[in-house]
């Protein structure tokens, strides 16, 4: 376990440098935006300070830790912001933005700011000033017959819980990895995933408010009807479809959200296929391609590396202390000897006893025609990993995937690299293969978990250092880019990138689509106000 | 001129700001923010709404998912100071997440370091 010893002394010792360590400091100078000096940076600061109130404005002369610690690799200290404002209204979102835009002043609008693998709150560029909309914490809506509801950035996974529990209605959330302080809007915006049929989460995003550049309010879909009741019914309005502009973009704050919510089914049933071979996941994913295609396994499927399982729970110096990647054998036999396969493919069955009855046999026949087994409660018992998987596709509550961050001790550290592949265990071999030849270049081990979508593969993969060692941190960041370029090379994109690689990332995706983005960005935010760089729009 | 419908103080504060602004010269585009303001008062109503927590609650959402869970140290009843519980939440500590106020307020963060100095050791009854 990562139960690193603590006491007394060592508590003081290490606040006391958590404090002072840090390289954004109270005190030290940060990077302007361009065009912007000290002098006009204070005047902001005072009218942010106007609208929110001293208390939820921070800037450099302040303790910026909580905004700046990160996990991703930056040796350059690129991606640090200038101060932070938290407003509590949309009115106030609304005052900011014009403030703003006053003085050119780019702001990088945050839910809850835990984008872990991917520069939670830092920016895309040096400069901007974080508005961190975690007050705005209000639940406005939830319908019981319906399975929709409306909420605001700062709401957690947790508080929406906790609401349904607390009133006894019986809907389901779809959390990510770690859902209790993370949001439904930063989650959803970012275009993340989950564990339930209702895991692809954009998918089940209903409605926006959006607080444009010019400080207007857009509703989106049904919502600027006056006196519509639909607006988290029909996702498409009418007209141009925009709500994913809104999404993995700079082109307006979201401050409401409508979303869909699973009703909670009578009777639920998790399973795991688990695979004693490396090369054993091919045959898994093809056998399993056509139960998620034709929804006979309706949710998001996982199938989790081991050494990405062993690392939630330990360190990689409980294991191996030698040079280069991890090795496979000792891997294999560390995973044996807790019950875990090479891979272990999570997957569910929701409906009723009968229709899971039903259904149990068909996914039993055709998984076992692989070399792997399926799978319960039954044999995997206390399991921890089982029943981390068994809860989180249920929309259950859980942080234990932090423990990844610390795989190779120190200030902890992790990258999130998330190529696309088509669903074909040959695909995922191939990008299983090369993976594991970049990082093997930089002594790095293949950590990862790949999602089986409807029709895609998430192939993601975590590149884990160890932050407070310089080295290794360069190297990191060095390795980030060598994947995001040899994937792209063989054809392969991200659907998600860290704020360090943004820019790189979006590079691939070609020159079109670029100039598109930033022909909506010019005309939309003239003034380049909302979050330049996200995406590599600017 | 902006006439304010709201008394909620917060939105209050903010379109007195946004009237300021408004008028300022500073390259925007005037007109195009007074316009909105009026029409726009944002009209719904929270069904819940975060409100301060205590110690033991801000503990079950948020530290008991690590330091239940061997993710990180145990913490309760090790007789912790409050004062460096208070510094490690807001900075982080190796690998743990820093936690801003708006997470964990100032005087939730006080009560929590309280609660959590105070507290017995994990699985022990009171």
């Amino acid at each position: 376990m990562n139960n690193f010893p603590i006491d007394r002394r060592a508590l003081l010792g290490a606040a006391a440098f958590a404090a002072g360590g840090s390289a954004f400091a109270a005190g030290r100078p940060a990077l302007l935006h361009p065009g912007m000096d000290q002098a006009t940076l204070g005047k902001v600061a005072a009218e942010f300070r106007a609208i929110v109130g001293d208390e939820w404005v921070l800037t450099n002369d302040d303790n910026l830790t909580p905004y700046t610690k990160s996990y991703i690799p930056d040796p350059d200290e690129m991606h640090a912001p200038v101060g932070a404002v938290a407003p509590a209204s949309v009115e106030e979102v609304q005052a900011i933005v014009h403030v703003a835009n006053k003085y050119r002043q780019p702001i990088w609008p945050i839910s809850t700011g835990r984008n872990m693998g991917y520069g939670s709150a830092n920016t895309a560029t040096p400069g901007q000033f974080i508005l961190d909309l975690k007050r705005m914490n209000r639940i406005l809506d939830v319908d019981a017959d319906l399975g929709t509801a409306l909420v605001e950035p700062g709401v957690t996974y947790q508080q929406l819980h906790d609401y349904l529990e607390a009133n006894g209605i019986p809907l389901w959330i779809d959390v990510p990895t770690i859902g209790p302080i993370v949001s439904p809007v930063g989650n959803t915006l970012d275009r993340g995933v989950g564990y339930t049929p209702y895991g692809e989460h954009f998918m089940m995003q209903c409605g926006m408010e959006v607080v444009l550049p010019s400080g207007e309010i857009m509703r989106t879909g049904m919502g600027s009807i006056p006196g519509s009741n639909t607006w988290q019914c029909f996702k498409w309005g009418y007209g141009p479809y925009v709500d994913g502009l809104f999404t993995q973009s700079n082109f307006g704050i979201v401050t409401k959200m409508g979303m869909w919510l699973m009703p909670k089914p009578p009777a639920y049933k998790p399973f795991v296929v688990r695979s004693p071979g490396l090369d054993d996941l091919a045959e898994v994913i093809d056998a399993i391609r056509p139960l998620r295609v034709g929804s006979v396994i309706p949710n998001g499927i996982l199938s989790m590396g081991a050494l990405y399982q062993l690392s939630m729970f330990k360190q990689r110096s409980d294991y191996f202390t030698g040079e280069g990647p991890f090795p496979d054998e000792l891997l294999l036999e560390e995973a044996r000897k807790v019950g875990l396969g090479a891979w272990n493919t999570y997957f569910a069955l929701y409906g009723t006893d009968e229709t899971i009855a039903a259904t149990e046999p068909i996914v039993r026949a055709v998984l076992g025609r692989t070399n792997s087994e399926v799978l319960t409660e039954k044999e995997m018992g206390d399991n921890i990993w089982f029943k981390h998987h068994a809860t989180l596709m249920r929309g259950g509550l859980s942080l234990e995937e932090l423990g990844i961050l610390s795989w190779r001790g120190g200030a902890g550290g992790m990258a999130g690299f998330a190529p696309i592949a088509q669903p074909r265990g040959s695909e995922a071999l191939a990008q299983t293969r090369l993976a594991r030849e970049v990082m093997g270049r930089y002594g790095f081990d293949y950590s990862v978990a790949y999602a089986i979508g409807w029709r895609d593969l998430h192939h993601i993969i975590f590149l884990q250092f160890d932050k407070a060692d310089p080295e290794e941190h360069r190297k990191a960041s060095e390795c980030y880019r060598d994947l995001v370029t040899s994937f792209a090379a063989r054809g392969w994109g991200s659907y998600r990138a860290g704020v360090q690689g943004m820019d790189l990332v979006a590079s691939q995706f070609g020159a079109v689509n670029r100039k598109f983005n930033k022909l909506l960005k010019q005309t939309i935010d003239p003034n380049g106000i909302i979050a330049p760089g996200k995406s590599g729009i600017a | 001129m902006i006439r304010l419908r709201r008394t909620q103080t917060g939105a209050s504060i903010a379109l007195l700001v946004l009237a300021a602004c408004t008028g300022a010269a500073g390259g925007d585009r005037p007109g195009e923010a007074s316009s909105f303001v009026e029409d726009q008062l944002d009209p719904f109503v929270a069904i819940s709404q975060a409100t301060e927590r205590s110690g033991e609650q801000v503990y079950a959402e948020i530290c008991g998912y690590c330091h239940d869970h061997t993710i990180g140290p145990g913490i309760l009843g090790r007789g912790l100071p409050p004062e460096s519980l208070e510094m490690i939440t807001r900075n982080g500590l190796n690998a743990m997440p820093a936690f801003r106020k708006t997470d964990i307020s100032d005087r939730e963060l006080a009560v929590l370091a309280e609660w959590i100095a105070q507290s017995a050791p994990a699985g022990d009854t009171p």
